[in-house]
């Protein structure tokens, strides 16, 4: 019984992860009833039927999402979701409708459905969803790890660069010829790490003050020529005492380079 | 440097991104006769280079070859296909293709439809600003997603260094095996296809993955629901414009849950498994949509539109091969051939050899 009703949740679970909230099943449950009501007028009702009982059976149901979700791994069976046809169904059932009335009354059959999808829907492109900001370079990265990178590839070449978590998505979609001592790896992402000093290496980057001497032996040990720091964090002593002089100050970021003359 | 090649740079990015898949659509389904012939030869003609490009793409991966020894055998398999259908076009093998619109008997034109131009006019300008709107967010907009460290790094590591997957996105370290999920990427190598195209034309992957692929993409999604339109509606013009109109409408609108297919297309198309919200599968319900008119046509139509969509993502390949067994079985109760079963199970073959690669990789060679 604790299993059936585990399945449940995790079926329910999926479906709202991927719908968000009730009212975007709106659109959906729209065009599934108007295509029941008036499926002798549209042609294809029936084809669009079948292929929606067809996907239900074979994906959409709890007992097809357990054998999914072991084939499909586990976080990502929303996806399937992305095969129901939702848009062009609307879409479809929408144009038939507005089509099927006199001149007059299109205009609120336009205007009903407008509301149906302005209601159960919500702007990609509003100040609050927050998915674009205006582009200030062409590669579309943040301004100041575009710029790292520029002066990195530019002034030291081909390198290896201890940095911050809030530059090591983007460093490398710039150029391949800085490598990192860890990336987003070290956050289980792409491949896990299971080296613990270096786990050790990014706990004493993660947060200030930094612990520059233990941190620069560290890096200075894996051969790292470059060690970016945050300049508005706390450091216990100056990175020149060990081996790394201050290169160029960028945005809110500091490259230090290792160098002979400053070791000694 | 974001341009190797100067000017040139631009127009190689024309041949390969609109003058190639358009040569490639025309010797695949015919000269086109109209705006519509164009549109649907550049999505034939896209499909077949994608697809071209995973059957190479693959196993040269797997055998660690360079990305430059790639591009040559995808040149060699595009003119070899491209040549082929030639001359069995000039032969009289295959014919013209025919326009689904036209010689559908379920077209409908309505007395109402016939004389409505400053309808269409209206629909058309509508349709031109929303997808102005929605290129010109991808032009001048940054959306910054932290999957692109993995996926854009691949690309940028493969432009650079003329490997693939030879080394980790996330490090630059040399990778013995493909580890963790570039063990995925290996089987659905979108990323190699835009570093491949970078290659050639001498711009920078991340600008074009950034920029130029999005649009690309988009337009191929509205192509294949303006077709879709044409199956439901046939020639009746102002409705398809309604319909295409709506459409563009409901992805503007489809901000519901960052999960939604429109959030994928319009935010980050050029992830490989955006594309399957945004083309594979809109491009599965058209051709079920689509009266089968029998024969090599619409298997090709399948099989060349289930390796694009391994070539997306894993999420393509197992749900691709799921669509083609889905609708083969429902064409088959409708029809009652057994030859749809069959033609739908092998065009579903690659997908399968696909899917065992990758489970071997990821399931069962890392574990």
């Amino acid at each position: 019984m604790q299993e059936v009703i585990r399945m449940m949740e995790n079926y329910v679970n999926s479906f709202m992860q991927y719908f968000g909230t009730l009212r975007a099943l709106l659109p959906l449950a729209a065009a599934v009833i108007c295509l029941l009501v008036f499926r002798k007028k549209l042609l294809f009702a029936g084809k669009i039927l079948t292929l929606l009982v067809g996907l239900v059976i074979l994906l959409y149901n709890p007992l097809s999402q357990v054998l999914w979700r072991k084939l499909l791994e586990q976080h990502v069976y929303w996806r399937s979701y992305w095969l129901l046809p939702v848009i062009p169904m609307f879409a479809y059932v929408f144009t038939e409708l507005v089509w099927m009335q006199q001149q007059s009354m299109r205009a609120v059959v336009i205007a009903a459905g407008t509301a149906a999808a302005v209601y159960g829907g919500g702007n990609m492109y509003s100040r609050e969803s927050g998915y674009f900001t205006r582009a200030v370079n062409v590669y579309k990265l943040p301004d100041e790890s575009c710029r790292i990178a520029e002066y990195i590839v530019d002034n030291v070449g081909e390198t290896l660069a201890l940095v911050p978590d809030s530059l090591y998505c983007y460093l490398r979609q710039y150029s391949s010829k800085i490598d990192l001592v860890y990336g987003r790896n070290i956050d289980g992402f792409t491949s896990v790490v299971l080296s613990k000093s270096l786990h050790k290496l990014h706990g004493l980057m993660w947060q200030p003050p930094y612990k520059v001497k233990r941190i620069l032996r560290r890096a200075k040990k894996r051969g790292c020529e470059i060690v970016i720091f945050r300049a508005d964090w706390e450091k216990t002593v100056d990175p020149s005492e060990c081996g790394y002089e201050l290169l160029e100050t960028i945005g809110k970021y500091e490259i230090y380079r290792w160098s002979e003359q400053a070791a000694t | 440097m974001v341009m190797q090649k100067g000017f040139l740079s631009i127009l190689l990015a024309v041949l390969y991104l609109v003058c190639i898949p358009e040569v490639c659509g025309s010797v695949l389904r015919g000269r086109a006769r109209n705006a519509e012939g164009f549109l649907s030869n550049y999505l034939a003609g896209m499909v077949m280079m994608c697809a071209l490009f995973q059957m190479a793409a693959v196993p040269m991966i797997l055998m660690h070859r360079s990305l430059h020894a790639l591009l040559w055998v995808w040149h060699g398999l595009l003119l070899i296909a491209a040549g082929a259908l030639y001359l069995l076009r000039s032969s009289g093998k295959i014919r013209q293709s025919e326009p689904d619109v036209q010689t559908d008997p379920d077209s409908r034109i309505t007395a109402a439809d016939k004389g409505m131009p400053w309808a269409d006019l209206l629909l058309s300008l509508v349709i031109a600003a929303l997808l102005m709107v929605q290129c010109g967010f991808y032009i001048y907009g940054m959306h910054i997603d932290d999957d692109d460290a993995r996926y854009v790094a691949n690309a940028v590591e493969a432009y650079e260094t003329d490997t693939m997957y030879h080394y980790h996105p996330n490090t630059g370290a040399e990778m013995t095996y493909f580890m963790g999920e570039i063990s995925k990427e290996v089987v659905s190598p979108v990323m190699i296809f835009y570093a491949g195209i970078s290659r050639i034309t001498g711009i920078h992957p991340t600008v074009m993955i950034h920029t130029v692929w999005p649009v690309i993409w988009l337009c191929l999604c509205y192509i294949v629901l303006w077709k879709t339109s044409g199956v439901l509606m046939g020639k009746e013009r102002t409705k398809r414009l309604f319909f295409l109109a709506v459409c563009m409408g409901l992805m503007i609108m489809g901000n519901t849950s960052v999960r939604q297919g429109p959030v994928f297309i319009l935010t980050r198309l050029w992830q490989g498994k955006s594309l399957v919200p945004a083309v594979i599968a809109p491009l599965f319900f058209y051709l079920y949509l689509r009266r089968q008119r029998g024969g090599w046509r619409y298997y090709t139509d399948l099989l060349g539109t289930a390796m694009f969509a391994c070539l997306g993502s894993g999420m393509g390949i197992f749900l691709a091969a799921f669509y083609i067994a889905l609708i083969a079985v429902l064409h088959f109760f409708r029809e009652r051939k057994l030859s749809i079963l069959i033609g739908g199970g092998l065009c579903a073959v690659p997908n399968v050899c696909y899917a065992v690669i990758y489970i071997l990789l990821w399931k069962v060679i890392l574990k």
